[in-house]
């Protein structure tokens, strides 16, 4: 260690020259000893701090509380590295201040502490940490009005997703009641089909009779087929009728007209009416009384008419049809009971559907569009139909009218 | 006089089919559904079947089944007269092996000329075989045609046998 190429480097060299401003303070706070680095920091001459508090290098502010700190300090000194994540400041001599970092260290000389700090000038690396957060704020708040915008198209995709869905289930809506409008349609097509051509076959056979019959004998003859027509022309008049009534209640074009009337009359009339179509050996009996309810004359006699009419059909010659009113309280049901076929289970579910027939039902003429009508009917009565069956001995059809007086 | 059974469930058209059909000379049996129809078929021997699809108990379809399934009835001309007109039903009437098919409503010179063609046809194949020796070769050659016919349809080659049916049809 006699020769080595540092030799005659004074400590002094390294004090004068090296780049960390030096400052030394005694117990006190006075500055005994700086080097030129750190009069360069803080702007001041040579020397000129040799004896000044050190708080003339601190922001004007902490002067205070530095001066606490530093008698804490003094009564027990610690060691302190630089850069503990400490933002520090310091004071030049024409009061503008800046970023530093400080080491700390102690000595003792002579019974008294001194305190070593070796101070770096950090306003770079501050204005670039402030420029490096002043990137990230930036960064940040464009991520967040990305994930922001990101959240918007999403909502709007979401809405749009939700749409589409709502547009989905509106178009399968559609295609569900187009489908369901075609099989009407197609079941219309067969029904009509076969409930005009068959009465348009008796005509025009009769026409083709009547052709045949010249002779003035032969009277009889063209009346009896003339007779013929004029049936068949009020039966496909009245299944008119009934495709109409349909298509008036589609439109909701009707509505119910309640008056006060006797319902046993209506019953008896509707009864004394339908007696023309009885099968040979069928009859109708019902019940007497007297009970007045607020209800749509016309509405209920289209109803009993299609009911009784439905009885008189389904039902063997020689049959019995059944009328019989009853006061049940809050509403009067009429009951119909008939011999006739009576309706399977299965069949019960679509009774009321439009152009339904039932499965043994199939070869008797009739429309499926009476029983249809009559719930219409009844819905504007606020009134209802229910139904009990029985294949191969019967059907009773029940109809519940409200006794409502506003109605 | 021709023997024709109507099977029909409609009253007036029956009545009516029926009165067109006395009229022109024909003596008529008629009945209100299949299962009466086929009962009457079996024991009246009609010359001829005209029915309706559409009825009661047992329908057209049924009816011409039962009626092809009985050898006694198997032969007889068979024309459906039906409400169902449809070019589906009507290849449906023609496939079961019915004869003709009229559809509703009909015209009375539609329906009796039907009726006669194929009466005619029947008497045309009847007249040819005479009572003769010659006419019983003719018919066991006929017979022997039957078993040809019965072979071809056991090999199940019913595309041939469905042609060669059409094409009686048509004539």
């Amino acid at each position: 260690m006699t020769n080595f190429p540092g030799q005659g480097i004074s400590f002094e060299t390294i004090f004068n020259h090296v780049n960390e401003g030096v400052l030394i303070v005694d117990e006190e706070g006075v500055i005994v000893l700086s080097n030129p680095k750190l009069g360069e920091m803080f702007r001041y001459d040579d020397k000129e701090l040799y004896g000044r508090k050190v708080e003339v290098l601190i922001p004007g502010v902490l002067t205070r509380r530095h001066e606490e700190y530093r008698k804490t300090y003094m009564k027990n000194p610690v060691k302190r590295p630089m850069g503990r994540n400490m933002t520090l400041h310091g004071r030049r001599k024409d009061g503008r201040e800046f970023p530093i970092e400080i080491s700390l260290s102690y000595y003792h000389s002579e019974g008294a502490v001194f305190v070593i700090a070796f101070i770096i000038d950090i306003t770079d690396r501050f204005e670039q940490q402030a420029h490096i957060e002043r990137m990230n704020g930036e960064l940040k708040s464009l991520n967040e009005s990305l994930e922001k915008k990101v959240a918007e198209r999403t909502l709007v995709l979401k809405e749009a997703l939700h749409e589409l869905e709502i547009s989905r289930d509106d178009l399968s809506q559609a295609l569900e009641n187009e489908k369901g409008l075609n099989e009407l349609k197609s079941r219309f097509i067969s029904t009509a089909s076969h409930e005009f051509r068959t009465p348009l076959s008796t005509i025009l056979s009769s026409v083709s009779l009547i052709q045949k019959y010249t002779q003035s004998q032969d009277q009889e003859n063209r009346e009896r087929h003339i007779l013929k027509i004029k049936n068949a022309v009020s039966g496909l008049t009245e299944i008119l009728n009934d495709f109409l009534s349909l298509g008036k209640l589609e439109e909701g074009k009707m509505s119910a007209k309640p008056a006060a009337h006797d319902i046993f009359v209506l019953i008896r009339d509707v009864v004394s009416d339908i007696n023309s179509i009885v099968r040979s050996g069928q009859s109708i009996t019902y019940n007497q009384g007297s009970f007045e309810l607020m209800i749509d004359k016309q509405l209920l006699r289209n109803v009993m008419f299609n009911l009784l009419s439905n009885a008189i059909k389904f039902s063997p010659e020689g049959a019995e049809i059944d009328v019989h009113v009853d006061d049940e309280g809050e509403e009067v049901v009429v009951a119909v009971k008939d011999q006739g076929i009576g309706i399977s289970e299965a069949d019960m579910k679509n009774l009321y559907g439009r152009f339904f027939r039932g499965e043994n039902a199939i070869a008797i003429p009739g429309t499926g569009l009476g029983l249809n009508i009559v719930t219409k009917y009844l819905e504007l009565m606020q009134g209802r139909i229910t139904c009990t069956s029985v294949l191969n001995e019967g059907t009773t059809f029940y109809i519940h009218l409200p006794k409502t007086k506003s109605n | 006089m021709k023997k024709i059974l109507l099977i029909e469930d409609n009253n007036e058209v029956r009545e009516n089919t029926s009165e067109i059909l006395q009229l022109a000379g024909y003596n008529v049996l008629s009945a209100e559904n299949g299962k009466l129809g086929v009962e009457l078929a079996v024991h009246e021997k009609p010359d001829l079947v005209i029915c309706d699809i559409m009825m009661p108990v047992l329908d057209g379809y049924g009816t011409l089944h039962m009626l092809n399934k009985n050898p006694d009835t198997a032969a007889l001309p068979f024309i459906f007269l039906t409400a169902k007109a449809e070019r589906t039903d009507v290849r449906k009437g023609m496939e079961m092996g019915a004869d003709d098919y009229i559809t509703k409503p009909f015209d009375d010179i539609e329906l009796l000329n039907a009726v006669e063609s194929r009466l005619r046809k029947v008497e045309a194949i009847r007249r040819d075989i005479q009572p003769t020796r010659d006419g019983m070769t003719e018919l066991l050659g006929n017979i022997q045609g039957i078993e040809d016919i019965s072979k071809i349809s056991s090999r199940q080659q019913i595309k041939h046998l469905k042609k060669t049916r059409r094409h009686l049809h048509r004539g």
